[in-house]
């Protein structure tokens, strides 16, 4: 049985053909596909690249329904392995731009491990003008009030 | 790092609801809203880092988090002496744990890593911890007992510690002062507590107890840290008790109590809530609502009398979320609502039997040093 295809487009116009059950994981995708059959699905504020990147992440994670009930593609381990490798390999802009396209297209897993990961390099960051900088934060803070926050925060010895 | 565009403030929020407590507490600084919202309790309570249960074994300390699937973490608490000895009470105040060990007890927030050694005076028979609040000018202290060698071992001594001056007060009065319409007259009577432990709300500590001539009608007293003496708080709403019942206080939404009573022969749980939040001095005005009455067939039994090992819970909007032992020590969570019991899951990685637990509130409270509101203390509202 030959599997139901839909096609994507990404903001430079590419095309990219896939499987239905694949991009179904997106709850916005799952959405337009019932509405409107047949049609190319315009995604106009992403690009080919994070686009191919989203992609790949629904292949490996879409629940393969072969007539003998749900099962998953690999293991639950092997996934979460996976899928720390492939946040790993993305660097922090792009990393921003796909956990945006999680939110847009509706995907709570790739949000939720892009978010950790970028959860994760902001707890190991100790520089408070990075923070600000990574999500163009002005602070409105007077000196007293920092010094003031600091004194509560200071730990008892 | 860098960002061309902004972030939406909803993906900000999702992004810090991963990032520890630990590591949060220092982005108060970026800005206004980041403080406001890292010092929101409510957002703190939906980190995707914090448990909901403390369990703690002989060797380890694990937390708990019901979301609704069950994640156990194990956690880690730098104190040398616990590798050695094991924990004999875990206590939950507040956002706070009192886990006493040895002969002392250290208080430990596992979101801030923060912890401090309450040391007993030198040759101090043991003492047996109770809970931590704060008196009017805001100092915090434990309250504690013992029993002395030479007094009958019904009669129980009270002593507070203070953690501004690190020293101990024994209390010379116990006197239970019965609220309501006849304030004015004390009763001496004797009174017991049951072998739940207590619970911590607002710096005050609540117990309940009853009087040795009324023995099975329940109330609730309070610990009065400013008076460092016992008062009658109100009357609970549960009757027909028997000893084996289980009767735990809990706290209901931040400000109110819930109360859970499993009969022990019927196996039917009870849950009420206090209508209103609670303050220290309005225990007359008290008014309990029923909230949930459960008897299906499948329920568990939720103490078991070997270890009086008691059930700690919380509520979860309409469902009642337990942590039990079994009849051989191992641990469960139950989940209860609709009248029926919804799941229950053996927490596996927990191995050593009848483990101590507490249900858990995080917050950002530091470790109290001083008083509270000066040095390091903030309280987050």
């Amino acid at each position: 049985m030959s599997k139901k295809m839909i096609v994507l487009k990404s903001s430079e116009g590419v095309s990219f053909v896939v499987e239905e059950a694949v991009a179904r994981q997106s709850k916005i995708i799952s959405f337009l596909v019932e509405e409107f059959p047949d049609r190319e699905l315009p995604l106009t504020n992403m690009t080919s690249e994070i686009l191919r990147k989203t992609i790949e992440y629904c292949k490996k994670h879409v629940v393969e329904d072969d007539g003998g009930g749900d099962s998953s593609s690999s293991s639950s381990g092997d996934l979460k392995e996976w899928d720390v490798k492939f946040v790993a390999e993305i660097d922090q802009p792009r990393l921003m731009d796909l956990l945006m396209a999680a939110n847009y297209l509706d995907i709570p897993s790739l949000l939720d491990v892009t978010c950790q990961k970028v959860a994760d390099t902001i707890a190991a960051c100790n520089d408070e003008k990075e923070i600000r900088a990574t999500f163009n934060i002005e602070n409105d803070f007077t000196e007293e009030e920092v010094e003031a926050i600091r004194m509560e925060n200071q730990y008892p010895i | 790092m860098e960002n061309k565009e902004n972030l939406p403030w909803e993906l900000i929020l999702e992004i810090l609801s991963h990032v520890p407590p630990k590591s949060l507490v220092r982005f108060r600084t970026i800005s206004k809203q980041w403080n406001t919202i890292i010092s929101d309790k409510a957002f703190i309570k939906n980190n995707k880092t914090t448990f909901q249960f403390i369990l703690a074994t002989k060797s380890k300390i694990y937390g708990v988090r019901v979301n609704p699937k069950i994640e156990v973490t194990e956690l880690t608490l730098d104190i040398p002496a616990l590798e050695s000895q094991s924990p004999r009470q875990l206590i939950s105040c507040e956002g706070l744990l009192l886990c006493s060990v040895g002969k002392g007890a250290v208080v430990w927030n596992p979101y801030l890593g923060q912890t401090r050694w309450i040391d007993p005076e030198s040759n101090h028979p043991i003492i047996k911890f109770y809970g931590i609040g704060y008196d009017y000018d805001c100092r915090y202290k434990t309250l504690a007992s013992y029993k002395k060698y030479w007094a009958p071992l019904t009669r129980t001594f009270w002593k507070t510690h203070d953690f501004s001056s690190d020293g101990w007060n024994d209390l010379h009065t116990m006197v239970l002062i019965s609220g309501g319409s006849n304030s004015s007259t004390q009763k001496g009577g004797s009174i017991t507590f049951r072998t739940t432990c207590g619970v911590s709300l607002n710096g005050t500590w609540y117990r309940i107890a009853s009087y040795d001539k009324t023995k099975y009608l329940f109330f609730l007293i309070y610990f009065d840290f400013s008076m460092e003496a016992f008062y009658k708080f109100c009357d609970l709403p549960c009757d027909d008790n028997h000893a084996q019942d289980t009767l735990v206080v809990g706290v209901f939404k931040g400000g109110r109590f819930s109360l859970l009573k499993q009969s022990h022969l019927t196996k039917k749980i009870q849950i009420w809530v206090t209508k209103n939040e609670i303050h220290k001095r309005g225990g007359e005005n008290v008014e309990w609502i029923n909230f949930m009455e459960v008897s299906a067939p499948n329920l568990p039994t939720l103490v078991q009398t070997r270890s009086y090992s008691q059930p700690s819970f919380f509520i979860d909007d309409k469902r009642l979320v337990v942590c039990s032992c079994d009849e051989t020590g191992r641990a469960w969570i139950y989940v209860v609502g609709n009248n029926n019991l919804i799941s229950k899951t053996k927490i596996e990685l927990v191995v050593d039997l009848w483990p101590l637990h507490c249900s858990f509130t995080p917050s950002l409270v530091s470790v109290p040093r001083g008083r509270k509101g000066e040095e390091h203390n903030y309280k987050f509202n």
